[in-house]
């Protein structure tokens, strides 16, 4: 598969992805709802970072700036939600 | 004679490529400190006001917001398929075309986002500057949090997405003056930086717009 052709097929998953956030978000699913949008936005990032940024296949330094960047924002919200969500 | 890089600090231009790539890899990671830390003070404030965060999003324009996700998500693609065609030494007027499409998308983005911005402001839901808050919600203090939320990480996203844009038609306008081994850094460092603020928007749309819709 050419690379244009992947670039195209990532911009219809997107758009699905965002048809299907913006359409579950008109029905009432309680806890559902953000748990949803979060995983979509999730798997929206991992096909920008993956394809369009070419994460894990270009340069092992760009995969460890990612890398720090996952590791001190996990950092960050562990311990501030270890604190607010235990109060 | 070795290939010529830009600068004297490389030995060799896949070298000085890997540098480019890296720096703006550093650059995304404070950039995405940033704003997961803007982030994380919403969630708690969300936490704290969760009835209030959801009537206050309700009273944003879910379609205006749905459709300026699409064309965020287009303007990816152009740019991904700017860097692509780079890449692949494809014809240079093609891979400029792209690069200005890509402006224009963000530029449609940014008329989009300043439409909603005009109807929240003579709405009175602007809870900054001093101007009059008119918000009729459930709970007028959550209100006002989530609407300073709302400003302020719409607004940070669009400064970023203002500086993609200067920074894209930069490259355009100097495309002709440019070496081809220039251009491909260039293209591909800002096409990690674009795609990084969309990103960013991913994220802020359901954020914002979708609470508990």
């Amino acid at each position: 598969m050419t690379e244009t052709r992947s670039a195209f097929l990532v911009w219809l998953g997107l758009l699905v992805l965002l048809a299907i956030s913006a359409g579950t978000s008109r029905l009432d699913l309680g806890w559902a709802n953000p748990a949803i949008n979060l995983a979509i936005a999730g798997a929206k990032s991992l096909l920008i970072l993956i394809v369009f940024m070419h994460l894990r296949r270009k340069s092992t330094l760009a995969d460890m700036a990612a890398g720090a960047i996952v590791l001190w924002l996990a950092i960050m919200y562990t311990l501030v939600g270890a604190d607010y969500l235990t109060r | 004679m070795a290939p010529a890089t830009e600068s004297i600090a490389f030995g060799s231009p896949a070298r000085e490529l890997e540098a480019d790539q890296f720096g703006m890899w550093v650059f995304i990671a404070s950039e995405a400190l940033l704003f997961g830390a803007v982030v994380l003070a919403y969630l708690v404030s969300r936490w704290h006001f969760t009835a209030a965060f959801a009537a206050g999003s309700k009273e944003l324009s879910f379609w205006l917001g749905t459709v300026n996700t699409a064309v965020l998500l287009t303007s990816s693609l152009t740019v991904a398929l700017a860097a692509i065609g780079v890449e692949k030494g494809e014809g240079p007027r093609r891979v400029r075309l792209l690069l200005l499409a890509s402006v224009a998308l963000g530029a449609a983005f940014l008329a989009i986002k300043f439409t909603e911005y005009h109807e929240e402001f003579s709405r009175g839901l602007v809870p900054l500057f001093g101007l009059p808050f008119r918000y009729s919600g459930p709970d007028i203090h959550g209100g006002a949090l989530f609407f300073d939320f709302y400003f302020l990480l719409t607004g940070l996203h669009v400064v970023h997405l203002t500086a993609g844009m200067i920074a894209i038609g930069g490259i355009a306008a100097l495309w002709t003056r440019t070496p081809a081994a220039g251009r491909r850094r260039r293209t591909t460092a800002i096409a990690l930086y674009w795609h990084f603020v969309d990103i960013v928007w991913v994220f802020l749309y359901p954020l914002l717009y979708l609470v508990n819709r």
